[in-house]
């Protein structure tokens, strides 16, 4: 039934998204265009530059367009008039969430493989070839280096930041779900039960990770609380060991986890007892 | 007229051969929204075999009765029972449920549609679905934002039909057609259902639909007042079914 459920939300979002994203690329590859004709015929700064800035405008605004497609998608789809379809399928609640959560989240991901792809097309050029050369070749040098420096294992702190990435891309989805379930329950006032719901979780889930870092910080042996206080976090930082570190990155990791599955079981919740369709 | 008020089903003796598991059954249910009690201790029970017309005034907690029976709502207290089982997914492949509102996507096409049902509710009949579009006319490839509302409706009662449930739950299924399509509506139900099921039907045009009943319930003041077969209420009083309910809901 997972199956299924993901099969259709890919079918119902996948026009929207890949329009944008052939729109991405095709504005990039016309700017491109554009470009090179410049070099021999002047008349083609003009629309260079329009092209380009259309496509400038998408490809920063292409997260969030997203965004709003995939809000839209899961608000009608379960608290709008579909939600007479979706709610009364054979398939748990669970699955309508994660379904829709795994859809998204690979459209997110999709975005920003695109939104790099497009760049590429518009800086197509020998020097943007060695200069990516010299950047891959760089980087993972660059953070090796740092790694081992603060006596770290680069393997461990590689899968921590995969892990790391996806979360963030759950919670993100996941806080949006949450705050849309919990405007549904105010009955008049839905999309302002869903902002306040939204703002209401962001506060929340600040407020835990703010009380995180100052039990960290109070615990801490080798933390100065006046730095700390001011900001002074680098002074924070050196002040401990790397296993210290890793260690209370770990906890930040479970802390970060904990946040996001907590998102996930308000969602279920809501769309399990209280519903209430107009 | 007191003695309308009981609750409780009086099946025929003719379905007394009818498994001994309700197809569904309401105990002392009660639900408020907010305030406002709608359903206060609501119980009866349906069995197989029959068709019921679940009848009531607006406001009378029809339309709550039937999203308690599809899970949309929780009850307070009491129970919703669907052949012995509480409202889950599982009850939900055993009940078709015709929402009273145009509740399918509008951008996808009837074919799409169909494909959908079929993929989701393994009791769905293709050929027959396909045949009853037809015999209406209806052209798959369309779009459902391309029909009309009243072609829509009937899509959406097609779809509903097609599945080879065992409790079909209709809520105003011929409220917006056209009287011309009404009769048409009303035998596509009667001929299309699984005969070892039952359907409930909630509606307020009775006239139209009282030849179609088996039994009634009429829902009055929060609770199931009247659970009886048509042609009992019929021969009690002396009245269609439609005149009755306009003089019990006299405003």
């Amino acid at each position: 039934m997972l199956r299924k459920l993901i099969k259709h939300e890919f079918s119902a979002t996948g026009g929207a998204m890949l329009l944008m994203f052939a729109a991405m690329l095709g504005l990039a590859g016309l700017t491109r265009l554009f470009i090179m004709f410049e070099r021999s015929m002047s008349l083609f700064a003009v629309p260079s530059a329009i092209s380009a800035f259309f496509y400038g405008m998408l490809a920063v605004m292409s997260m969030l367009l997203v965004i709003i497609i995939a809000v839209r998608r899961f608000y009608y789809n379960v608290y709008g008039d579909e939600g007479y379809l979706t709610l009364t399928l054979p398939v748990q609640r669970w699955q309508i969430i994660i379904s829709k959560l795994l859809t998204t989240s690979v459209w997110l991901i999709l975005d920003v493989i695109v939104v790099l792809l497009s760049v590429f097309i518009v800086t197509l050029s020998n020097d943007s070839l060695y200069f990516l050369q010299n950047l891959f070749a760089f980087i993972p040098e660059f953070f090796s280096m740092l790694i081992r420096a603060l006596n770290m294992s680069d393997v461990l702190v590689i899968v921590e930041m995969i892990i790391m990435v996806l979360l963030s891309i759950a919670r993100l989805i996941l806080t949006l779900y949450a705050a849309m379930s919990i405007g549904q329950l105010f009955n008049n006032h839905r999309i302002l039960g869903s902002i306040i719901g939204y703002v209401g979780i962001n506060i929340a889930s600040n407020i835990i990770s703010h009380v995180y870092m100052a039990t960290l910080a109070l615990t801490s042996r080798n933390i100065n609380l006046t730095d700390w206080f001011f900001g002074n976090q680098l002074v924070t930082i050196s002040g401990m060991d790397a296993f210290n570190m890793q260690v209370n990155f770990i906890i930040y990791m479970l802390l970060y986890a904990l946040i996001t599955v907590g998102l996930y079981f308000i969602t279920n919740i809501i769309m399990k007892r209280r519903v209430n369709l107009q | 007229m007191d003695e309308i008020y009981n609750s409780g089903n009086t099946p025929d003796p003719a379905e007394a051969n009818a498994v001994s598991t309700p197809l569904l059954e309401f105990k002392r249910v009660v639900k408020s929204y907010g305030a406002k009690k709608v359903l206060k201790e609501t119980s009866f029970i349906i069995n197989r075999g029959g068709i019921i017309g679940l009848l009531g005034p607006n406001g009378s907690g029809k339309s709550t009765i039937i999203k308690l029976i599809n899970g949309l709502l929780v009850p307070d207290s009491g129970e919703i029972l669907v052949n012995g089982l509480p409202p889950s997914p599982s009850t939900a492949s055993m009940v078709s449920y015709l929402p009273e509102r145009n509740y399918l996507p509008l951008d996808r096409k009837v074919s799409q549609l169909i494909d959908y049902f079929a993929d989701f509710y393994l009791d769905f009949d293709r050929v027959k679905a396909y045949e009853m579009l037809q015999r209406l006319n209806i052209d798959k490839t369309e779009r459902m934002r391309a029909l009309s509302k009243g072609t829509r409706e009937k899509v959406q009662l097609i779809l509903v039909m097609s599945r080879r449930a065992e409790l079909y739950v209709l809520d105003e299924p011929i409220g917006g057609v056209d009287p011309a399509a009404r009769d048409y509506i009303l035998d596509t139900i009667l001929s299309n259902y699984n005969e070892n099921g039952s359907i409930l039907i909630s509606t307020h045009l009775i006239n139209d639909i009282e030849r179609a009943l088996d039994d009634v319930i009429f829902i009055s003041d929060g609770k199931a007042a009247l659970c009886a077969s048509a042609d009992s209420l019929r021969e009690k009083y002396n009245k269609s079914v439609d005149e009755l309910f306009r003089e019990v809901y006299k405003c």
